[in-house]
């Protein structure tokens, strides 16, 4: 029996690499789609663009198996695109200069 | 078999260029840092993003092992920062003057330098290889890791700026004698000696031309190849003449060789033959009977029939000289009939024995 438990249980945990990558990749995508919404693109550019390269290249490396980076560079890809999204926010909320 | 040299091989190609790109990376660290500083974030946001991003992800690749990848990130890198700096030139905040605007002068210089050795790029001969400032051709803007040509890298050459073999630490042999054997295996390494006698010079003792190293007899001469003298029954062959046992006998007061003393010439013109580069004087001298001129003369004359002798019997005319004394040199009492028979006499004076 015990052989075959340790199957289940290092397959389930080899399973979870792609799972997690996919899940930072796609919450990466959703708050990219949120900071250019809010104009981060004019607003924050810097943290708006590198959030798109780092959200390309993890796509990159989860489409070469590389779960660990892939994931690394998604979640790095969601908080520029936090932090472009409030910059954006912050300068929308901001009164006309007269 | 093949994989063992394959390996090798490639562990250190590998080695090589990931020390390649991890200087390149270094580099373009610095070069980021610089155009934020300059203002990049605002004024190329998009291309530093792209600078930083790719840096990031070269470092992972190198990480990783794969040089191919890194290299490119690196390229995609390099490029960014290089428009980053470009379109940050003016990016500086503007400077504001209160007053008399006319007297600020605004003097803007962009010195680029891309690898951060302080050389600009304009005169920097190597703008992405920081100078290595060890006190040689440091002006170039070009490491130069081995400054002697020698073979042996700087950081392990104990003589980096003179060039040296690796047994002698990177340091020159030196030879101050100029004899071929280096100071440090040298007994006499001031004066030129041949590497058989620990370079110091050879000794000729008996002066035969024959050093004593190879001179089975040092202490007589003797002609090659052995040094030892020769078996003359009727001469001796000394360091400073050439000894006869009997005298030359001439006619009463003339000077024509008697045939008695040809077999004694004989043996003097083989000593001749024997030392080829000897040079002898031949010395004429008489008794104090009859004037002084004329036993001048008569010395002379006799002198030259010795010499004659010898140059028939093929010993070359410029080894010889004859010179006549008279009765000004003798070497016993006039006195004596003995001592008067002593002072009529020929002498072999050598003159050189090597020819030097």
């Amino acid at each position: 029996m015990r052989p075959v438990l340790a199957f289940v249980l290092l397959g389930t945990l080899a399973a979870c690499g792609p799972t997690l990558a996919t899940k930072s990749i796609i919450s990466a995508d959703i708050e990219i789609d949120a900071a250019r919404a809010a104009g981060a693109e004019k607003t924050a550019p810097y943290e708006y663009y590198a959030a798109e390269a780092y959200l390309h290249e993890a796509r990159m490396r989860n489409g070469y198996a590389e779960y660990e980076p892939a994931q690394d560079y998604a979640e790095k890809a969601r908080t520029l695109a936090e932090q472009a999204k409030k910059k954006a926010v912050g300068a929308s909320n901001r009164p006309e200069a007269k | 078999m093949r994989w063992r040299i394959v390996v090798p091989l490639l562990a250190v190609a590998a080695c090589a260029t990931s020390g390649k790109i991890l200087t390149k990376q270094d580099v373009l660290s610095k070069e980021i840092d610089k155009a934020r500083k300059s203002g990049a974030e605002r004024c190329a946001p998009r291309e530093l993003a792209m600078a930083v991003a790719n840096n990031d992800f070269a470092s992972t690749d190198i990480k990783l092992g794969h040089a191919t990848d890194a290299e490119t990130h690196l390229k995609v890198a390099e490029d960014s920062v290089k428009k980053a700096l470009d379109l940050s030139k003016d990016c500086g905040p503007k400077l504001v003057t209160v007053g008399k605007p006319e007297k600020v002068i605004i003097e803007k210089v962009e010195v680029k330098d891309s690898d951060g050795d302080g050389i600009p790029d304009d005169v920097d001969k190597c703008p992405l290889d920081p100078e290595d400032k060890d006190g040689f051709q440091d002006e170039d803007g070009c490491p130069d890791p081995d400054n002697d040509n020698d073979g042996i890298v700087d950081t392990m050459d104990a003589c980096p700026n003179n060039p040296g073999p690796l047994e002698n630490h990177g340091c020159p042999v030196l030879d101050r004698d100029g004899d071929g054997v280096p100071d440090t295996e040298d007994k006499c390494p001031d004066v030129p000696g041949p590497k058989e006698n620990q370079g110091c010079p050879d000794v000729d003792t008996d002066g035969d031309g024959i050093v004593d190293r190879l001179d089975k007899c040092p202490n007589e001469p003797g002609p090659p190849p052995d040094g030892c003298p020769r078996k003359y029954t009727l001469v001796v062959v000394k360091k400073e003449r050439i000894e006869i046992k009997q005298q030359v006998k001439f006619a009463t007061a003339k000077f024509k060789v008697l045939r008695a003393s040809f077999a004694l010439l004989n043996q003097v013109a083989q000593v001749l033959k024997d030392f080829p580069k000897m040079r002898v004087r031949i010395e004429g001298h008489t008794d104090n009977v009859g004037g002084e001129t004329s036993n001048l003369r008569l010395s002379q004359r006799r002198a030259d029939s010795v010499r004659a002798y010898l140059v028939a019997k093929g010993i070359a005319p410029d080894r010889l000289e004859a010179v006549g004394y008279g009765l000004t040199r003798p070497i016993a009492s006039n006195k004596t009939l003995k001592g008067r028979a002593q002072n009529r006499r020929t002498e072999f004076h050598v003159i050189t024995m090597t020819g030097e």
